[in-house]
This record gives C-alpha cells, structure tokens and sequence, in this order.
C-alpha cells in the first residue's frame, strides 16, 4: 500500500511538469503581451516595451520557462502577478480556502441528497418515489449552476433579505447561497449515478441470496448492496470535488467569491502567465492528490481491493 | 420516507442555523433585510456607505494604474493638486491652493495648502509633489500623460514647480485623474510592496482602514483632516461584484446603496418610486474601426460605404437598449474641453452606400477578405454582430471574429486587423486624442496614419501639438475641426455611440452631482 502511494505521489512530478508546459507554451503563443493588455489603448510603444522588459516578457522562452520552474521547486515562488504584482504564492494561498470551502460544501451537499434519494429511487423504482426525484434530478441537472444561483439570490436574498449576495464577508452564511447552487446539480447527478448503480447491484446474485436467506430489506440495501454501489458514487464525488478546487469560475464570479477559479479565468484574460501558471500548476496537484486519495478509499470499501494492495507488499 | 423527511428536515435546520449565526457582520454592511428604499433610519451619521465597482482593485498605489475601475476607487481615496470638474469642465484647486501660469505657457508654480495632510498624519510639502510627479513620469503604467512634463521641482516646502516642454493648453485635463500627490516617506519606507497593502499614504478625503484583499473588501473612513473639510458620509464599503445582475439584485436587496445597473433594466428601475435614478451621459465613446492599409478597404469609397452602411440606432438599441447617445465625433463635445462640432460625419443612408459601393472595387458586393474582430462578451461583440448585418444589408459579406482582450489589441497594434468594435474613455480634452492620431502612438493606435499616403499623418501630428499650444478653447476648437474633419472623410475611424451611466441609488442618500465617469463620494450625504 505504502509503495502504491509512494508511486502515485512521484508520478505527480511528471504530470504537474507536463501541465506546467503545455500550459507556459499555450500563453507563450497567444497573441498579445501583458503590458499593451495593462496600460490600455492610450500608452505609447516606449512604455509598453519598457513594462514588458520590466515583467520579464521579453527573455527567450526557454530561459523563461526554466527560471519559472526551478523558483517553483527551490523555493515555491510562483512568481509575480504581472497585474497586481502581488506574489502568485500568497494569492492562491488565500484564494484556496475560499475554492474548498466551495467545493467541499458542494459535494457535501451533492452527497447529502444524492445518496439517500438515489438509493430510494433505485429501491422503489417506477414508483412515485422514483420517478417524481428522477423527473426533478433532471430539471435540476440540466439547470446551469449561474441559473440556479440567480434564483436563489432573488428568493433568499431579495426577497426574504437573510442571505447576503455577494462576498465573503459574513462568513459561513456567504457560502449557503453558492453551496445550494453548485450543490444541487451536482446532487442530481450524484442520485441518477447512485440510482443506476443501486439497480445494478441490488440484481447480483448475492442480494438476491440475502434476501432469500431472510435478511431484512434495511439490512440487504445498507448492509450488502450499499458498499459495491458505493464505487461510483466515490469516484463521481471525488472527479467532481477535484475538479471544483480549480474553482467553479461562474458561481465564483455569480457570488463575488474570491477563489482560484476566478484567479485563473481572470489571469487568462489579461495575460497573467505567472497567475494562470501557478493556480493550474495549483490545481493539478490538488486534482492528483484528491484522484489518489479517492483511488484509496476504493480499499476500504471494497475488500477485495484492500487485499490486493496487500498482495503488492 | 420518515427518515428521509428527517434528513431533508435536518439539512434545512442547518442552512436556517447558518443563516441566523452570521447574522452580525464586522463588515458594516447593512442587514440585508433593509430593503431599498425603506424608511429612513432615525440617525444616518454613522451608517457605512455600502459601494462596488465592477472589478477586483489591481493595486492601491494611484499612481501605478490607468484601470477605469481603479481610478473610481483612487478618486475618494486620493487627492492630486487639481481636478478637473467632469460636468462644468472648471479645473478645481486640490491639493494645490492656487497656481500662477508663466507668459511663455510653460512654467506652472503651485502654492501647496497649509493645511494639507496625508493620513498618516504627515503635512503634504513639496518635495512629496516632486516625489509623486517623478514616479509617474518613470511609470509606463501611467507616464503616457506627463509627455508634456520636462521636469518638476520644490522652490520650498510650500511651493512646486512644473516645467513643460512646450505650452499644453490640455494639461489640467490630461492630468485630472493622474496627479495625485502621495507620501514620499511611507510610500518609500513600503518600497516594492506599496500598493499592495493598507497604507496611509494618500492624502483625499476617505482614508483606507480594512483591506482583506484586492479582490474582497475594503472599508474606508472619512478624514477628519482633509484639507476642503470631513465627508458628510462617515463610512464606506466596497467590493468588487462582476456581475451585473447578481450587482443589481445586491442593491435591491439593500446590500449596497448606489449601483451603475444593468442598462437592459433600466425602464423598471427609472419607474421605481422607492430608489433614486438618473441616466447620465458617459464620456466614454464606442467606435468602428476600418483599417485603412488591409485589403480592399484600401478603398475610400468601400470605407465610405461601410460608414454610411452602419445604423447607429440599431446599434445603440440592440447594445443599450435604445439609450446611449448617437455619435457623431470621437469625443463629445459635452464632457471635453476644445472638442469640436463639424460637418464630416456619417449617418446610416443605405442608398448612399450601395452608392458608393458600385463606385467601389467590390461594386457588386460579395465576401469581404477579413473579418470584424473584437474582445469577446459585452456589448462590442453585440455591436459586431449588428454592423455584420449592416454590411450584408448593402451586399457586403464579412465575418465576426470575438477574441481574447489581449489577443485582439495585439493584432489590431500590429496593423493586422480589418475591421473591429472597440470603445475608450477620454481624458477630457479633444488633445487626449493625440492617442489615437498621433504618429508618436502609432505603435499602439489602432490606425496607423503614417502607414501609407492616404494621410499626411505629418500634418496631423502638427495639427494636434498647435491645438495643444494654446490656452484659448475657441482657437484650439477651429484647429480641431479642421483636423477632425480630416480624420473623419478619411472613414477609419467612425464613432457610433456615447455610452450612458444608469445610476440608481438608495432613497436615503443625497448626491447633488452625478459625473459621467467618477463619482465624487465625498460630495454626498444622508438625508437628515
């Protein structure tokens, strides 16, 4: 298990590269430079060259990239903001928090109504109890999470007034709003993936045996079904928390949060090849941690993993 | 199903918990449970301000950027020598009490205000003007307007001088929202990270206390020291919100107190009997570009019929629902000093376009060879789209090409553009078009006219810098004219529409002006 996970976080390295690269050569061959994007229509050639010299624009690619890298490694310096000049490092370090609070809430929320549903959609399938949340899970699915949050926003906070609308500023309750809006759609996933694979399961011979050796319906569902359904769930819940880290850019910016997501998107924008560079470099090591954790927690759920890991020691 | 109830119960008491718990916040702003436009409460004189602007701060120092968004934050917090008032034009003494202007025009001499502090407490001498002046004119971020400055000086504590390259009749404007004055010694002592982080180093009428972040939140308070005297509004907040409607819903909710909406509402928000509106006229223009070296657009009957093509009404209806002002000029003549009103100008004649397209090279219409480019989403994108029908309307095929900001200023920089959508915001005087017209900013302009015979793009330069030389506004206008009449036969530049301000802001609050770009907060207050 230990050489599994040792494998996995050196493979990291090579990917976080990969990324790194492809992502310097992508800003590196987009048209425009970040000075004449900052200074605006009005600014002369000289002060455009003279500020593309200053934030270093102008070094050779290579020597760029290499100088980029080595600050990364040597001393987590990812650079400065041509924007803002802030140092990338710190930014994302404040920016994070603000992503997770995001992204954990979401899929707490997603898992919260999309297991329980989906298994009670399974288990009493072509009934009312089935169709009517499957019919919803849809609706909601196929809703855009920016759709979602405007709705919420004129019910909770126009309306009733108890929600704020944008910020983070008071705390928890600024995340209810952005929580329920990239939470619902995913928990309508969450119930028709739960849903499917609970009808798959609860057909295995096993279940039937337990069911016919006297096993209470609670026990069969709960006790023997949940486990194996359990493995795409894990895997859907883990892709989409990994995937949110990197920031939900449309309810980031619907909501005024201050997250990667919006670091990113806006870094693109302007040409901000240190703010783009570090939060995707950010990012992808979050992806592959989360990946790996998620491939772990297969182990124990599923037994018949957690033995083979055990062999490979 | 019992139990599932119990679970849908539980979560709903979890999100009501939360909502109640974070009740109280340290921010100042209001309960959001105050809707707009409910009764007054009983004493305004400590009620924060709750602001926003459109887009994260991309720094603190005001001397380090150009960003519109910016600058209507640098305006409450800073304060320069003078300011230019936006509607009466009248340059306003600031920092400065008053300034003598030497006979041969190029030799400015200000007498500093006794009185005028910064809020670290520090007297504004001098040497701080020489500080401030030195670090923009070695700033590319912002030194494109001290072109004209040759050097600056402190005679003594309370006087700076100013000496120009030649006479500017456009300095005041020019440098309206760029001369603030900053704290040599705290923003020296801060050294590279000025900018970054709260500092005291300004010296306008609202002093930064709580920063969490350029991109969250910030609080000012008023400064009892300020030179013109303490801001009614005691407080004020801000944050950044991208998103108009998510804006608007903010101040309907009472979240925030004065919004620029979202045009598309503004009927329903104008007849809102419970908030205060007024739709004013921005001194921003939107404008068509025709690159006059690609292509068949070498042609000036082509560019002719292209301009005559363009229906600005439809434009200003599709992009701002019918309320923004049809251009005829570049600059407005209402909101910029010298500009001026001539008889070169093009509006929407089908005929005379097909017209001027049989005498073209493409007198039977047909594909053009490049495209409309300009920056993705918002309204240029819109106004594309609408022009792309214009020209298909007179036979003229041509494809719309949205990009990237940066990507579609490079190549319209490059000179590798057809046609584009792009808009600006002047300085306030018709000299701050040099930007546009001058060969010294050919590199950046998106028409190049020293690029080949079509202008005498010497004449233009000559043009503008005698305009510029003179202090005499009727003088400067006949220069103008002539040079702007030019400019505009020529069909390269065509302007289409002023953008409007929808300002709408809470029952509470008195603004006795609202300025087409900057908002003077210190001039507002509470109802009693």
């Amino acid at each position: 298990m230990y050489r599994y996970v040792i494998k996995r976080l050196l493979l990291m390295i090579p990917v976080v590269l990969g990324v790194s690269f492809i992502i310097f050569t992508i800003m590196y061959f987009i048209p425009g430079d970040p000075a004449s994007n900052i200074l605006g229509v009005g600014a002369s050639p000289e002060a455009v060259a003279q500020l593309n010299e200053e934030l270093g624009y102008n070094d050779p690619f290579i020597v760029r990239y290499v100088n980029y890298i080595s600050d990364a490694v040597l001393h987590l310096d990812l650079g400065t903001s041509y924007q803002n000049k802030l140092p990338v490092t710190g930014e994302i370090a404040k920016r994070l928090p603000v992503s997770a609070t995001l992204a954990f809430g979401s899929i707490m929320l997603s898992l919260l109504i999309g297991v329980p549903i989906g298994v009670l959609s399974a288990v009493k399938q072509y009934s009312l109890w089935d169709k009517i949340p499957t019919g919803l899970a849809l609706l909601v699915a196929a809703m855009p999470a920016f759709i979602i949050g405007m709705l919420l926003m004129l019910v909770f906070s126009l309306q009733l007034g108890i929600l704020p609308v944008s910020g983070v500023t008071q705390g928890l309750k600024s995340y209810i709003l952005p929580v329920i809006s990239l939470g619902l759609p995913y928990g309508a996933r969450q119930l028709r993936f739960t849903r499917s694979s609970m009808l798959e399961t609860i057909r295995q011979d096993y279940v039937r045996t337990a069911k016919a050796k006297g096993a209470s319906q609670k026990k069969t569902i709960w006790g023997h079904a949940m486990k194996n359904a359990l493995m795409p769930v894990i895997t859907v819940a883990g892709t989409s928390f990994g995937a949110l880290l990197g920031g939900a850019i449309a309810t980031e910016s619907l909501f005024g949060l201050p997250g990667l997501g919006t670091y990113i998107s806006d870094g693109i924008k302007l040409k901000d090849v240190p703010a783009v560079l570090g939060g995707i470099i950010v990012f992808a090591l979050l992806f592959s941690l989360v990946m790996l954790a998620v491939d772990l927690s297969y182990a124990f759920v599923d037994p018949r993993i957690k033995a083979r890991y055990a062999g490979r020691r | 199903m019992k139990k599932y109830g119990k679970s849908l119960a539980l979560l709903l008491s979890v999100i009501l918990c939360l909502s109640a718990c974070g009740g109280s916040s340290s921010s100042g702003t209001p309960a959001a449970s105050t809707p707009a436009g409910s009764a007054p409460a009983a004493d305004n004189s400590g009620r924060a301000l709750n602001l926003s602007i459109l887009a994260a701060l991309t720094t603190l120092n005001p001397l380090n950027s150009n960003n519109l968004q910016d600058t209507m934050f640098f305006q409450q917090m800073n304060s320069g020598l003078f300011h230019v008032n936006e509607i009466t034009k009248e340059v306003e003494p600031r920092v400065a009490e008053f300034w003598t202007i030497s006979e041969d025009g190029k030799t400015y001499t200000f007498k500093i205000r006794s009185n005028a502090k910064f809020h670290n407490g520090d007297p504004v001498k001098a040497s701080d003007c020489v500080w401030s002046f030195n670090y923009a004119m070695g700033n590319p971020r912002i030194n494109t307007y001290y072109t004209s400055v040759e050097s600056v000086e402190a005679a003594d504590d309370s006087t700076f001088i100013m000496h120009l390259k030649q006479p500017n009749g456009a300095i005041f404007a020019t440098l309206s929202n760029y001369n603030y004055i900053l704290s040599e010694r705290e923003a020296t002592e801060q050294g590279d990270s000025f900018g970054t982080k709260l500092h005291t180093a300004s010296c306008g009428p609202y002093k930064l206390t709580r920063l969490d972040g350029l991109d969250s939140y910030w609080e000012l308070e008023a400064f009892e020291d300020y030179f013109l005297g303490a801001p009614a509004i005691k407080k004020l907040t801000y944050k950044p919100i991208s998103e108009a409607s998510a804006g608007l819903i903010a101040f309907e909710s009472g979240e925030l107190d004065w919004y620029i909406a979202p045009i598309a509402n503004w009927d329903a928000l104008s007849a809102n009997q419970n908030i205060n509106s007024e739709l004013v006229p921005a001194n921003h223009q939107s404008y068509f570009i025709i690159n006059y070296t690609n292509g068949e657009l070498k042609d000036d009957n082509l560019r002719k019929a292209i301009a005559y093509a363009i229906d600005k009404d439809a434009c200003n209806d599709v992009c701002y629902s019918g309320l923004a002002e049809i251009a005829k000029y570049m600059y407005s003549p209402a909101y910029n000093i010298a500009a001026p009103e001539h008889d070169t100008y093009y509006e929407y004649n089908p005929d005379l376009a097909k017209e001027y397209l049989a005498k073209s090279s493409m007198p039977n219409g047909g594909k053009m060879s490049g495209a409309i480019q300009c920056s993705a989403g918002g309204y240029f994108e819109k106004m594309a789209v609408v022009i792309q029908q214009n020209l298909a309307d007179i036979g003229l095929e041509v494809e719309v090409t949205p990009m990237q900001s940066a990507t579609n200023m490079d190549i319209m920089r490059k000179n590798e553009h057809f046609m584009g959508v792009s808009g600006g915001t002047p300085t306030g005087d018709y000299d701050g078009i040099r930007s546009w017209y001058h060969s010294e900013s050919a590199g950046t302009s998106f028409i190049k006219f020293n690029a080949g015979d079509r202008f005498d793009s010497k004449w233009i330069d000559e043009m503008l810098d005698k305009g510029a030389a003179l202090s005499d506004v009727a003088e400067r206008q006949k220069i103008y004219a002539e040079l702007d009449s030019y400019v505009m036969d020529g069909a390269v530049y065509l302007p289409i529409f002023y953008k409007v301000q929808p300002y709408v802001w809470n029952k509470d609050l008195v603004i006795p002006n609202n300025y087409p770009n900057f908002p003077q907060v210190a001039e507002w207050s509470w109802a009693a």
